[in-house]
């Protein structure tokens, strides 16, 4: 059986057939969204992100960065917030309409009462630093102070644009699974094209399950990542040509990066328990940048969340070792990171910029052979 | 049995994570348990669990039996209808 919903109940804010219901909003009542805010706005009608059901107030706000539970004790580690910038016309109770960049209507709120952020504890209380080169705390510094809490009343788009025939949402991902004849599921979170690593980690979990989630992250990410489109052809790639036919489903999630570390690996447990997944697999600085977070923290902040709801799978960091001639971790393997084979992602651009390939010991050739054919595989 | 009521000795204290070492809980209340069953759980914590009292030990552990018991009760979250038409985008795009 699949997973129960985080909250116990999965929202879904179903799209809105009446136009009607976006019209004769002013300018006044009328919050104009980013892209990413688009997804996420999609992401909490199609339950991704349930039990919420719109923006947070004050109190969850609060509760959640204090205490990584929403204000009913329900774990969650990282605000879902409306930034608002300026002078805002409405007051508690009114609503408001979400627009695209174009204009176009995303989503109407019911509005509660604006509150404060204050950007320096928000950033010591996610992500562990107040350091302005950390991606996360640079992209709250540069944002509003001030956050507008909005439960959905209507979406008019719930759908993701691009990719929308490799995008699953959870109430599609607990059928299939359903369907499958899947009980136990493990999801992969990634946000990289695969190396031989990340298959050995997929594929150790794989062994103890019935089904893979493959859910790679599409959406802003820092420059020198891969490509949306890269990561999904070669992760399509492996999957055809490495994987027993139906035992891994490959669906993209549009979700914008924190690099929270430890924080973030809970989020990213609560989706993919959204999506029914029983498991998830928590590696080598899960979602972590550069040296903010332990390699393990990620591992150790699910000591706290007894009620979580999904199972993780900890694993060290999985590599190619020369002398075990195999693949290894520290956990397997006696030898010195000397015999490791490791590319760095510097080196590893370098070398597809070069028309050199990495060898099948690092990388496997189809996987490799679609990022050789990208034009730009590489986030500028 | 733990009961509901007013007895310090008991008092449930939320876990913190590290980045927040400084924070205490904003909202709390009290519940009591037999002595004989307190002593049991100190003694079961001392030194080496992780546990920084009785009550970090209490809120850990019925934080698991609650999700226990409340995900027995949740139906599922689509119709018949909804499986029928999800399943056929599923075919359509070769999941099935």
């Amino acid at each position: 059986m699949v997973s129960t919903p985080h909250g116990g109940r999965l929202v879904q804010i179903r799209q809105s057939a009446d136009s009607s219901a976006f019209a004769g909003f002013t300018r006044e009542q009328t919050i104009t969204i980013g892209n990413d805010m688009r997804n996420l706005v999609a992401n909490i009608a199609n339950g991704v992100f349930s039990p919420l059901e719109g923006f947070m107030g004050e109190n969850d706000y609060l509760s959640v960065i204090d205490q990584m539970r929403l204000e009913n004790d329900v774990p969650w580690t990282i605000p879902v917030l409306l930034p608002i910038s300026g002078k805002v016309g409405m007051t508690t109770g009114d609503e408001a309409m979400l627009t695209d960049q174009e204009g176009l209507p995303v989503a109407v709120i019911e509005c509660g009462e604006t509150f404060e952020i204050s950007k320096k504890e928000y950033a010591m209380k996610v992500f562990g630093t107040e350091d302005e080169a950390h991606p996360g705390v640079s992209k709250v510094y540069e944002g509003p102070s001030k956050a507008m809490p909005g439960k959905l009343k209507a979406v008019a788009r719930n759908d993701y644009g691009r990719f929308a025939d490799r995008t699953l949402s959870p109430k599609e991902t607990r059928i299939l699974f359903s369907e499958r004849g899947w009980n136990t599921i493990v999801a992969f979170q990634t946000r990289n094209a695969p190396h031989i690593n990340h298959e050995y980690l997929q594929k150790s979990a794989l062994a103890l399950v019935d089904g893979l989630f493959v859910n790679p992250v599409l959406g802003k990410k820092k420059s020198g990542d891969f490509t949306d489109d890269v990561i999904l052809a070669s992760y399509q790639a492996l999957i055809d040509n490495y994987y027993p036919k139906g035992s891994v489903v490959l669906s993209a999630l549009h979700y914008e990066m924190q690099y929270a570390g430890p924080k973030e690996a809970i989020m990213h447990a609560i989706m993919r328990k959204n999506f029914g997944c029983t498991h998830i697999t928590i590696g080598r600085d899960h979602a972590g940048v550069g040296s903010y977070y332990g390699p393990y923290a990620a591992q150790d902040v699910f000591k706290e969340f007894p009620d979580l709801g999904i199972t993780p799978f900890f694993f060290k960091e999985f590599y190619y070792c020369k002398k075990c001639a195999g693949i290894a971790t520290e956990r397997t393997c006696p030898h010195s990171e000397e015999e490791r084979l490791n590319f760095s992602g510097t080196k590893l651009r370098k070398m597809f910029a070069d028309g050199q390939t990495p060898p099948k010991e690092f990388m496997r050739p189809e996987v490799a052979q679609v990022i050789s054919q990208s034009k730009a595989p590489f986030v500028e | 049995m733990i009961k509901e009521g007013a007895n310090p000795q008991s008092q449930l204290i939320i876990y913190n994570w590290r980045f927040s070492p400084q924070q205490l809980p904003t909202k709390y209340t009290t519940v009591s348990i037999p002595q004989t069953l307190h002593a049991r759980l100190e003694a079961l914590i001392s030194g080496k669990t992780g546990f920084k009292s009785v009550s970090d030990y209490v809120t850990f552990v019925l934080r698991e039996v609650v999700a226990m018991h409340e995900t027995s009760q949740v139906p599922e979250p689509f119709t018949s209808s909804d499986i029928e038409v999800i399943k056929a985008r599923l075919k359509a795009l070769g999941y099935l």
